[in-house]
């Protein structure tokens, strides 16, 4: 029986991503190539033209901020013009531009690049990880994005799947994702939270789970508050003592922050493992008219952590509470509380989660991993008839049409189960109207240009009458698929209108396109480089052979005639295997190694000849 | 013809004494002797700063003692040979063990008093930063005799003019040009006698003056590519892994500055060269540059 293909499950997060995978029924983590399970969803290009993705990327952000994208997945699916955008962009170190149709281009090393290409490249990336751990390639995935997300931004997602090589079986929802990872599907029935602060954001929602179905009742959050924030209260400490005892501002220099940065970010994980910890950056800098350079060296506690972080913790409860509220959910009525995020770790923010809903949070996976095993589990239930797990698609933001005074009607509330469709029955708002705009909106807001226009369509030809008298049957579906068609028919006539529309990530299917394309040249080019080096490796192997077994050689042939030609032959190939190593050209150094190792196979032959002889 | 470009090596090495590179100069001076043996101050500049201590240029202000002595040694290291510090765009990241003979070049830095005025800088270099020179050598070419006074007569810490702010004149640019030319020849001789940080130290002195010189910038990337491939091949393989050898309270022994520590704290077993050369933020040759000296002083090594 032929080996199935593998699947993996993927936690595309703000801030780091995971790759995960089930293998023997155990969902598990794929590490990436440095052994580390968290790859930073961060892309860059060096000074040098060099792309870089991952950890190497985040220990240049600080140096090359210009040229180095963290976070797009605040991004990923947005119009440039909206205020939203407008005020995210001001905080920004890379520069955004928009594209063609109000969608966001970033600038990187002077070329301008979709969001979805940069999550692309990190997606590319975790796939790389995986298919060196599973010896073969890797297409299919399921992907997480957060409950709030909009159509728009799980298209630009796919579309980032599949710029990177992948199809997306299915994006399911984060807190989704970390309910399955705990087999809630199976074992549990009710209300459940979960508590997400990652390194950028904070989301909490509340799933109810039934017969296996996965609902999001509610969902809120704050998008400019996690980790990194907490990192920002030791950095600000640090600066701080340092310009108390020296008169400097480290924070003016991009070298000396960077390195507070890293310093910041472990000491904060270590203080939840740990009461104190040493923070010693030494050179850290060179005072200004020189001199030798200073060294930080302090000791941090936990106490003092908890301490400027407090408000921080506090916030996540108050928001907490205002998502449960809304939800009218009250703690109590809640089965479990799931903690997902590297910052959960941190005993303050599990003592505070632990005394507002009054029980003890799920513990049993690492919260950073959880999203990432969930969607795995989901994944493989995807691919494998055997698996139990059903995921139902929910609606992630609510469904409506513009009314007359500028207000939204909603139609279909947000987590609302598809497929579903419902009707209602409107009337003219003006004397004499004879035509009816139809706008399809998404969104939550009562104000009609404070959602998102989906898309519009006209009803012509009304009986000239009162307003109120002509009644209109609005009818707003959405299909398995995810699809979303309005009608609208006028009810004496029976005269009808539709529109149909499918969510756009911002990428026209021509721009998907031809970003594919360029896509696969890169891809040959990133397979040509992984050739080279393999090649020069065994090059490399071949000739440090060859120079073990030549001394010997010419000790047993010298003065034969077999120890002129050979020898000097010998040694002309593995000249030319050193001159080969130093270039780039695959041909030369495919040659080279044949050179060589008909050499080395002469040498073997020599020696076993002789050796052979010798009493 | 070898008389002229004799003494136009004498004064290349007149700048590069300067720049605290007494090696160099004298390979200058000696190479000035073999192509003009009669050149007087050729011989006189090699005899007497040829003890390292440069008591030939007695009004050159004397270092602090903190500013002489090299830093203090690390216990944990060989007993280090002094390195000169190489003068590129920007200060190198490795602050130099100074030999005396170079630290007599840099004035005392009080920090009581207020720092000295900044150099005129088309005698300064970038490489200069943050130490500031109490005392100029002013070269051959300048209106002064030089031939006539002995090297002592050189020295002043005020006569320095300030740097024009008009256009040069005729014979300021003709005199600006011969400068150029002197150090340029001066920068290829050396590099003929593979000192290239020499070189590099006399053609940033060029730059200063003529930043947009043709010759200067094609001797300048002939350098850097030199330099760039010479500290390249003294790490090894680009892909190879670096790691630190010393412990963490061991590494503030060393004497570096902070790119150097910011470069020795991204050494951590998991990145190679070539992506420490990505995630620096400083040049290619200034980061290869550190690595070499770490690399060569047994800080860093390659398993």
């Amino acid at each position: 029986m032929p080996e199935r293909e593998p699947v993996v499950g993927i936690d595309l997060g703000t801030t780091n991503s995971v790759v995960a995978t089930v293998r023997d029924g155990q969902a598990m983590v794929i590490a990436n190539r440095t052994g580390q399970n968290l790859t930073p969803s961060i892309v860059a290009v060096a000074k040098s033209g060099k792309r870089l993705v991952g950890q190497i990327a985040k220990r240049q952000a600080v140096t090359n901020p210009e040229d180095t994208v963290y976070a797009s997945k605040r991004l990923i699916g947005r119009k440039y013009s909206t205020e939203r955008v407008q005020q995210y962009l001001k905080t920004l170190s890379y520069r955004v531009v928009p594209g063609d149709h109000d969608d966001l281009r970033i600038v990187l090393a002077g070329r301008e690049v979709t969001v979805p290409e940069i999550s692309a490249a990190v997606l590319r990336e975790l796939k790389l990880d995986a298919e060196a751990y599973f010896g073969r390639p890797l297409t299919k995935a399921v992907i997480t994005v957060p409950a709030y997300f909009n159509d728009g931004q799980r298209q630009a997602t796919k579309d980032a799947g599949k710029i990177a090589g992948l199809d997306v079986l299915r994006i399911i929802n984060e807190p989704t994702a970390a309910a399955l990872a705990y087999g809630f599907g199976k074992n549990v029935s009710g209300k459940i939270a979960v508590f997400d602060l990652g390194g950028g954001t904070f989301d909490i929602s509340v799933l109810e789970i039934s017969k296996g179905v996965f609902d999001v009742a509610a969902t809120g959050g704050d998008t400019l508050l996690g980790g990194e924030d907490f990192d920002n209260r030791v950095i600000e400490a640090l600066v701080f003592g340092f310009a108390k005892d020296h008169g400097i501002d480290l924070r003016k220099d991009r070298m000396a922050l960077q390195r507070l940065k890293d310093a910041a970010e472990k000491a904060k994980i270590e203080l939840s493992s740990t009461k104190e910890v040493q923070i010693n950056l030494p050179f850290i800098c060179t005072p200004p008219g020189g001199g030798s350079a200073l060294h930080l060296q302090r000791a941090f506690t936990r106490e003092k952590l908890e301490e400027l972080t407090e408000d921080l913790c506090e916030k996540t409860i108050t928001i907490a509470d205002q998502v449960l509220g809304e939800a009218k959910v009250r703690p109590d009525q809640l089965r479990e509380v799931i903690l997902v995020g590297g910052m959960t770790r941190m005993p303050r923010v599990v003592e505070k989660v632990k005394k507002y809903f009054r029980r003890e949070p799920c513990k049993g996976v690492h919260p950073e991993e959880v999203v990432a095993l969930g969607a795995a589990v989901q994944a493989h239930a995807l691919t494998h008839e055997e698996s139990q797990v059903l995921l139902l698609d929910v609606t992630p933001q609510s469904l409506g049409m513009a009314i007359a005074g500028g207000y939204a009607r909603r139609l279909i509330p947000k987590n609302t189960t598809v497929p579903t469709s419902t009707t209602e029955l409107f009337t003219t708002s003006k004397d004499c109207q004879t035509t009816v705009k139809i706008m399809v909106l998404q969104g939550e807001s009562e104000i009609a240009r404070e959602n998102e226009l989906l898309g519009e369509f006209m009803l012509n030809g009304l009986r000239e009458a009162s307003r109120g008298e002509v009644e209109i049957e609005v009818t707003f579906e959405i299909n398995s698929e995810g699809i979303v068609s309005a009608s609208a028919c006028d009810k004496e006539t029976g005269q009808q209108q539709s529109i149909t529309v499918t969510a756009t990530g911002g990428l026209t299917p021509d721009e998907l396109g031809k970003i594919l394309e360029s896509q696969s040249d890169y891809l040959m080019e990133d397979r040509q480089l992984e050739e080279l080096n393999s090649r020069k490796e065994q090059l490399e192997a071949t000739i440090r052979e060859v120079q073990d077994l030549l001394p010997k050689v010419k000790q047993i042939t010298g003065g034969s005639e077999f120890g002129v030609d050979a020898l000097k032959s010998g040694e002309e190939s593995l000249h030319g295997g050193i001159e080969a190593l130093k270039g780039r050209s695959l041909a030369a150094i495919v040659h080279s190694t044949d050179q060589l190792t008909r050499t080395l196979n002469a040498f073997r032959g020599v020696i076993q000849r002789v050796g052979s002889q010798d009493p | 013809m070898s008389v002229e470009r004799a003494k136009k090596l004498v004064e290349a090495g007149v700048w590069l004494r300067m720049s605290g590179d007494q090696e160099g100069a004298r390979r200058l001076f000696e190479h000035a002797l073999k192509l003009d043996p009669t050149n007087e101050r050729a011989k006189q500049l090699l005899e007497s700063p040829s003890s390292p201590h440069g008591q030939s240029m007695p009004a050159i202000a004397a270092p602090s003692d903190a500013d002489a002595a090299p830093a203090a040694q690390n216990p944990f290291l060989p007993a280090q040979t002094p390195s000169r510090s190489i003068g590129l765009e920007v200060d190198w990241g490795l602050a130099a063990i100074l030999p005396e003979s170079q630290a007599v070049l840099r004035a005392p830095i009080d920090p009581a008093e207020p720092p000295p005025p900044p150099a005129p800088p088309s005698l300064g270099s970038a490489w200069d930063a943050g130490v500031q020179e109490q005392t100029v050598l002013v070269p051959e070419t300048t209106q002064l005799d030089v031939e006539a006074a002995g090297p002592m007569d050189l020295l002043s810490a005020d006569a320095v003019p300030a740097p024009p702010t008009a256009a040069p004149s005729p014979a300021a640019a003709a005199s600006q040009e011969a400068r150029v030319q002197t150090m340029v020849q001066g920068a290829i001789d050396l590099m003929g006698l593979d000192d290239h940080s020499g070189a590099m130290d006399l053609i940033l002195k060029a730059q200063k003056i003529a930043p947009d010189h043709p010759d200067v910038r094609q001797l300048r990337e002939r350098s850097e590519r030199t330099l760039l491939k010479m500290f390249e091949s003294k790490l090894g393989p680009l892909d190879a892994v670096p790691h630190v050898l010393l412990k963490q309270d061991e590494v503030i022994w060393l004497n570096l500055d902070h790119r150097a520590g910011f470069v020795l704290a991204q050494i951590d077993g998991t990145i190679s060269f070539e992506d420490l050369f990505a995630v620096s933020g400083m040049s290619r040759l200034d980061t290869a540059r550190i690595l070499a000296q770490l690399k060569e002083q047994g800080v860093i090594s390659v398993s």
